[in-house]
This record gives C-alpha cells, structure tokens and sequence, in this order.
C-alpha cells in the first residue's frame, strides 16, 4: 500500500510538475508571438529566464528568453546601443546553450539570427555575416531538415552587399528551400521553436520585386 | 496513513491559497531606477521585471525561507534570502559589474584596425580599400597619426622612431623581417598579405609589457580564424599574377597560394626615375593551416617564402658616375601557435616563429652577403582572477644568428657576426576599480646574451571614462631594445638603447558612427648608438652616447556616419624631435621627418553600379637633409611633399562568387619634388660634395587587377 502511494504520490507530482512547465511554455511561446512592444518582450524574456532558472534540465527556456531578447529589438525603433544592449542579454543565454546543449541544430540557428541582427550598420556587416553563416552551417550539419537554415542562409545572402557576393537573386534559391520546408517540417512537440517563416515569406516576395 | 494523506493534502491546498506579494523598486547606488530587471525566487517560476520607474510587484505561494534574486546585464547579481510569512517590500541596490561591455578599456597610444575591439579606428577592410594603400597594410597604416609619409621609404617611421624601432608582430610572435629588403633610394612594401589578418592593433607607444624589443611602436596583427568556405582565386596585376586555393572542412582548413611579380613591362611602358637594370622581379609562396580543436583551442601554422631579384644604378660621382646597387634573396617566414583555455578563467598562448634570410646585396663593385636566422618561443597565459582583475604573464626566447661577408672588390673580405638570446618576461595585471576607471601596470625584464646585459622596464597605462562615449587615457613606460646587428657585427661591447614614453590621449565618439581622438606625447631617448665613420666606410668607435627626444600631437577624425554610403578619415601629426645618434655630429632633427603630416581617406559606394570609389591625400612638410657644403648638420629642407591617389573597384559575378576589377592611380597630380637629397661620398676638385636628389620611384604608378573567384 506504502509503496503504491509513493509511487503514485511520485507519478502525480512528476506529470503535475512536467505540465506546469509544458502548460507554462506553451501559454508564453503563444503570447511571444501575439507581441509587438519592446517592452512587454523584455518581460517575457525575463518569464522564460525564470522558468530556466527552475528548470535547469530544460534548453528551451532559456532559448525562448533569447529569442525574447532578440525579438525585442525589431519594435519600437530602439536606437543601435540599445539594441545592442538587447543582444547582449541574449548572447549571454546562448552562450550558455552552447555549452550545455551544442548538439541542438536549433540553438545553433538563433546563433545565426542573433549574429544578423548585430549587423546595425555597414562596418559590422562583414563581420557578423561571416560568423552568422559559420553558425548557419553548424546549424545545418546538427539537423539539415531544420527550415531556419536556409532561411536564415537566404536571408543572410539577401542583406550582403553584392559587393561581397550577396543580393535577391543569389538569395532566392535558398529562400524558397526554405519555404517548402517550413510548409513539411512542422515540429511534431509544440514548444519546438516555429519562428522565420513570416519573415522568409517578406524576403521571397521582395525577390519578385 | 490515510489520516496522514489527508492532512497533508489539506497542509497542501491551504499552501495554494497562501499567497503573499513581493514588492519593492530596483536601484542603482545613485538611487537611480533599473528597469528590465528579472526579480525572481530562486527555484521557482514566481517573479516579475522592473517597469520604467525600477518598481515590481508579483505574488507567490512559496512559504519559508526563499532566495529573492535580482538579475541584470551589466550590473553584479543580487540576491538575499528572505522570509515569506508575510508581504514583502524592499528596495533593491544593484552593483553595476566592471566587466561589462561598455567598460572601459586602455587605449593610450593604440590605434587598432579590427572589428572586434573597441578600440578599434580602422577595419581589416580598409586595407583593401584605401587608395594610397596598394594592399599593402604598412601602407595603410601610414595613414594613421604618429607616422611618417615617407615615400622613399615604405617603412613604418613611428612618432620621430627610426625604422628599425617599429617591431612586428604575428598573433603574438615577432615576425623579424616584416618588410621586403630595403635597398638604398627605394620604397619598400610589408612581405604579409592583408587577407592573412582580420586585426591589426598599431601601437604608437606606451604599449603593453608584453612587447619588447621596440624603442617607439609595435604592429601586432591578429590572424584570420577558419575560412568560411572553400574557394579558388585568380589575380591578373599590372606587375604580376597570383593563384590561390582554400579548402575548408568542418574544423580545419588548408589555403595555399603563390605569387609572381615583374616590374620589367611596367618600367618600359612609365617612365621610371629610378635606373633599372633588373627592374623587380619575385616569386612568393604561402601557406596557411587551421585546425579548431574544441570550442576554445586553436592551433595555426603559417608559413611563407619568397624570392626576389632587382638592380638599379644610382648616381654615385659628381661627373655623372653611376654605382650599380641589387639586391638577391629568399626570406622564409614560419607561424605556428596554439591558443586555449584551461578553465573558464585561464587561457595561454603558445607559439614559435622563425625567420630565415639570405640576402646578397650588390654595392657597385663591393658584394655585401647576409645571412641572418631569427627563432623565438613565447608563452603567455591570461586568469581572471576576480570581477575586473586580470592578470596576464609570459615569457619568450629569442635566438638571433648574423652572418655577414663583406667582400670587398680588391678581395678583402670582412667577416661580421654574433648570436644573441634573448630572454624576456613580463607581468602586467589589470585593474578596472569600477567600470569607469581602470589601470594597467606592468613590467619587463630582458636579457641579452650577446652584449651580456639585463634590462628592467617599468610600463604604467590608465583610462578614464569621462562621458557615454568619451575616454582620457595616459601612459608612461621605459622601453629598451638591443643595438641593430649593423653595429653588433663589429661590436659587442654595447649596451640597450632606451626611450621612455609619456602620453595623454583623449577619445570621443564611436567608430561605426563618429570618432574623435587626439594624443599629446613626449618621448626620450637615451644611449642611443653613435660611431664615426672610418676609412673604408665602417662605423668606428661605437658607444651608446647618444640622446634625443620627440614631442608631438596627433589628431584622428573618422566619420561614417554624416553622408550614407561615404566614409571618410583624416589624420594630422605634428611632430618636433632632434636627437645625436649614428654619425650625427650634433643633435639634429633626422632625414626622415617631416614636422607636419597630414592625410585624408574617403570611400563612396555606388550601389547601382556595384562600385566603390575611394580617394586618398597625403601631404607632408619638407625634411631635413644636410648639405656637406653648410657648416650647419641636417640643417636644410626639402620642399613639402604631397600625393593624390584614387581608386575605384568593380564588383561582378561568375556564377556564384564574386569577382573584383580594381584599379588604382598613385600621385594622380604627377607631383615630381625632390624627397630628400643624398650627399655623395667624394668630393670634386674644388672640395665641393655634390647632392644626389631621392624622387619617388615612379612619377605616377597605374595600377590594375583582376581578382577572380570560383
């Protein structure tokens, strides 16, 4: 009887304890992308930050905090410092996710957007390009079906100066491989990050032009 | 049991309903708000973030002692344990972290070139792109304050330093040949190609005491890491051509490339105004090994090797008499360095690098061969020893072998040589007291086998961060180097020469946007080498009696950010130094100084046309040059020095990679002055030395080129 009880009491918990947390991702991975202020995704961020403080088995959390942090920066015309400030928060989480979880394509992604959205002006452009499609690649060997990495590739094509062997045309191909996969790949766990494809969508019609 | 269930489940329900509210403001010590900081019980999933007056507010159902933590970037983590009976209200002091980004950092007479620092004034790019440049980055250096225009040169000539007190170094180890050989009357270039590096830091003084063995100014440049992907690459140059193959796999990557370089059409179809007999010709072969061993440790290798092959005549007698110069040689360069971490807090660098050159210099009928070796082994090691202290220290070995003959055209051959140890260490911790205040103290000691003496340098730098964007930095150090193998080779009996550094500089704005930076300097020199020239042409009675001094101001204005797509830089340097050293007679300010230095770089990019257009100026007063007619040493000068060069380069497609047609005019504007004069060595009849006037090598110099990618 004892034992049945603990067992139970341990099954109870662990299910109560593991939907608390899938519960409470899920209900703030809806509401990131519901929000368009800097601000409240500051707060977010902060959210996610917490539940990976509790969880500290977890990668996603702090992924998600990250993703808040650099998706802050695309509202609210926030000057470069500030946008910096921003991404250095969230450097600072994926640093961490890449000493625990460097085996996740995904992580490996974020790296890239984080590097892309670092490019503020033209002297910063060769440098983050560079280490955006270093971590493009790292991302695409981790998980080659993962559809943020020829959108990210594409989009990091579409912004380099032709100069350096950039621009739409040369994006194009890689864009499109990625809005095919954006279409199969859905992620079969729905805390699984989803975000680009809006943004790739932009880019792909931008090409027509 | 059951009764046990049940009142535990009761315990438990009432604990959900307990709630109590944790409130309170977050602060600076200023009492100023923080907004955006995550408060939060330690464990939980109970918090909230600061709004824009620093206040929160959130409830729990946590009860007992709990850990209230606060977290910020930038600023030290706060936390506190706390008792949750009831509410809680407080207000939270957050200590702002020394180490954060916008922390200061020492920048005292550094002009960096990389896209990482902060320190930063120019990007590795910019080598590329600035017109007087070439691809040479001693050349584009030189269009950076505190040195000299020097177009008979093409050295770097540092804040009144001769050439020989610039030391280079590569990822931390010295690179002894960093030029091609210097022969009399002609420019030289820098032997490493610019795509090698993705730093270049330039140091005009005051520099860290990790570097010895310069008396004014080191050039440390910084490698590339691995390349981003495999490539080949075609050059078709006016003067030559180049190939080049990278092949990149997941951790490690292999470029090899190879060069050939022939000045003959180009002397044929400009007008020269030096005599060529054999203009330039060189052949060059490089290659370059990285391998990432894990995500902090990484080893490189580095090897170079060239050849190359000139002649010239230049005017020697009164009467029209020629002296054929050549020179002959192959210079070998090896790099190979290992850097990692042991710990989070400690990482090192090791490394070795060595030079090797046999050089065969032609002076009319006289044969003058060298052969000099250069090894050094380093180590340093860096540790965070706790919030803002860093503590860096090392130690090198450097092994100097000279071997000269000087053949003498009746036979005589003079055997010149020595070998030298070097063996230097330094400790240099580094303080940040609070993110707006740090300093740097340091120290060298150096050994000299050859001339058995020992050296104790001093270094002191701090910074000061007076505004958002504005820093006052200041530095003070003794900086000692071992006498030239010139003197070496007939004379061991020597001591250090020594200089000791004083600067102020001052900083406002921001590279990628505006930036502002001026430097006040004082500089004195002691034990400089002297000697007095003998019969057959050889320096005699060597001694360290000489002295001098240099004082100046630099001034650095770059601006990307007024008019889109154009960025500009200018750079003035005033300059007032003499000093007694060599023959000189008395002290007086040297051949290759010019009081006023100005230059100015400007780049437009033309989108619609995938082209850039770039413009540089350089304009230098007139320098001193002694006229063995006058009484009076060094005493007259020549007229003010100027040159125009623009380029422009193209950007196309093959396939998929892109390609560069580039082209570049030097001295647009054909200015033709005298640079200096040279004295001859005989006199005519009547007693009187004629002067032998030094031009730029080439009235004007085109130059095109066809980078290809595949």
């Amino acid at each position: 009887m004892k034992t049945i009880i603990t067992i139970l009491l341990v099954v109870l918990s662990t299910t109560a304890f593991s939907s608390k947390y899938e519960e409470t991702m899920k209900t703030n991975i809806d509401k990131l992308y519901q929000l368009h202020t800097s601000a409240e995704l500051q707060v977010l961020a902060n959210q996610f930050e917490r539940i990976g403080n509790a969880e500290q088995d977890k990668w996603l959390p702090n992924y998600y905090a990250a993703y808040c942090f650099i998706r802050s920066t695309f509202f609210d015309e926030m000057d470069d410092d500030a946008k910096h400030a921003q991404l250095d928060k969230a450097q600072a989480l994926v640093d961490q996710l890449m000493k625990t979880n460097d085996d996740e394509s995904e992580v490996y992604a974020l790296q890239a957007l984080l590097y892309q959205i670092r490019i503020t002006d033209m002297s910063k452009g060769a440098k983050y390009s560079m280490k955006a499609s270093d971590a493009i690649k790292q991302a695409e060997r981790l998980n080659p079906e993962n559809p943020r990495v020829y959108y990210l590739r594409g989009s990091n094509t579409f912004h380099t100066p032709k100069f350096f062997g950039g621009g739409a045309e040369k994006a194009k191909p890689d864009l499109e491989k990625a809005a095919k996969m954006f279409e199969s790949n859905q992620p079969t766990n729905p805390l699984m990050p989803t975000w680009g494809n809006v943004h790739n969508e932009q880019l792909l019609s931008q090409c027509e032009q | 049991m059951k009764t046990l269930l049940t009142f535990s489940f009761i315990f438990l329900s009432v604990l959900a309903f307990a709630q109590v509210n944790i409130s309170g403001k977050v602060v600076t010590k200023n009492g100023e708000p923080i907004p955006g900081v995550n408060i939060y019980l330690e464990n939980t999933y109970d918090g909230a973030s600061s709004d824009g007056e620093g206040n929160f507010s959130f409830e729990t159902t946590e009860t007992g002692q709990q850990t209230l933590v606060a977290s910020f970037i930038g600023y030290k983590t706060w936390s506190q344990t706390i008792d949750l009976q009831n509410n809680v209200v407080l207000q939270i002091e957050m200590q702002e972290s020394v180490n954060s980004i916008d922390a200061v950092t020492i920048t005292a007479g550094s002009f960096a070139a990389d896209d990482e620092s902060r320190a930063s004034v120019m990007k590795s790019l910019d080598v590329y792109t600035t017109p007087s440049a070439n691809g040479d980055v001693m050349a584009a250096i030189r269009t950076m304050p505190g040195t000299q225009a020097s177009a008979d040169d093409g050295r770097l000539l540092v804040r009144g330093g001769d050439a020989y007190e610039t030391s280079t170094y590569i990822d931390g180890l010295v690179a002894s040949k960093p030029y091609y050989s210097k022969t009399p009357d002609v420019a030289t270039r820098g032997r490493f190609a610019p795509s090698l590096f993705s730093g270049v830091q330039f140091n005009t003084g005051g520099y860290s005491a990790e570097y010895g063995q310069a008396l004014s100014s080191v050039l440390v440049l910084k490698s590339t890491d691995l390349p981003e992907a495999d490539n080949t690459g075609i050059s078709l140059m006016t003067i030559g051509a180049e190939a080049n193959r990278t092949e990149r796999w997941e951790n490690t990557s292999l470029n090899v490339s190879g060069g050939y370089t022939n000045l003959s059409l180009y002397d044929k179809i400009f007008k020269s105004n030096v005599d060529w007999e054999k203009p330039v010709e060189s052949v060059n072969g490089t290659a370059v090994f990285r391998h990432k061993t894990s995500s902090s440790g990484m080893f490189k290798a580095y090897i170079t090797t060239d050849y190359g092959n000139l002649a010239y005549l230049v005017p020697a007698g009164n009467d029209g008499e020629k002296m054929k110069i050549s020179s002959k040689g192959g210079t070998v360069y090896s790099n190979l360095s290992y850097r990692d971490c042991f710990s989070e807090k400690s990482c090192y660098r090791i490394g070795v690098s060595s030079t090797y050159q046999d050089n065969r210099l032609g002076l009319g009928a006289d044969d003058v061969n060298t052969k000099e070796l250069n090894i050094e082994s380093r180590f340093a090691l860096v540790h965070d020893l706790s919030e803002g202290v860093k503590l860096t220290w090392g130690a090198n070995e450097t092994y100097n072998k000279y071997d000269q003959d000087y053949i003498e055209n009746e036979g005589a051959v003079y055997n010149g040589s020595f070998d030298d140890h070097l063996l230097g260490a330094f400790i240099e911790p580094e303080i940040k007291f609070t993110k707006k205040f740090g300093i740097r103290p340091g120290l060298r000691t150096e050994y000299s086998s050859v001339i058995n003496k020992m050296n104790v340098a001093p270094r002191f730098a701090l910074a000061l961060k007076t505004g958002e964007k504005a820093q006052l930095s200041g530095a003070w150090g003794l900086y000692y180097q071992t006498p030239q193998a010139d003197y070496l080779k007939i004379n061991t009996d020597l001591d250090f020469e020594q200089a000791m550094h004083y600067i102020l500089s001052y900083q406002f704005g921001d590279n990628s946007e505006r930036l502002f930076r001026t430097e006040a300097y004082y500089k004195k020199y002691n034990d400089l080498i002297t000697y007095s020239v003998g019969e057959n042409g050889l320096p005699k009675n060597l001694q360290n009696d000489g002295s001098g001094y240099a004082a100046g101001l630099d001034i650095f204005w770059r601006d990307q950010l007024s008019i889109k797509g154009f960025d500009y830089w200018i750079t003035y340097s005033y300059i007032d130094t003499k000093r007694k050293y060599q023959y000189y007679p008395e002290k007086a300010t040297p051949y290759f100084i010019s009081d006023h230095n100005f230059s100015v770089v400007g780049k437009y990019w033309v989108n619609k046309i995938n082209t850039q257009f770039g413009a540089s100026f350089t304009a230098a007063s007139g320098r001193p040059f002694n006229d063995p007619n006058s009484s009076e040493f060094n005493s007259e000068r020549t007229k003010m020095y100027s040159d125009l060069s623009l380029n422009m380069s193209h950007v196309f497609y093959i396939g998929n990679q892109y390609s560069v047609l580039y082209c570049s005019v030097n001295n647009v504007l054909g200015n033709n002055n005298v640079l200096n004069y040279r004295p001859t060595n005989v006199a005519d009849a009547q007693g009187n030395y004629s002067l032998v006037p030094v031009k730029r090598d080439l009235k004007r110099f085109v130059f095109i080129g066809l980078f290809l990618n595949f």
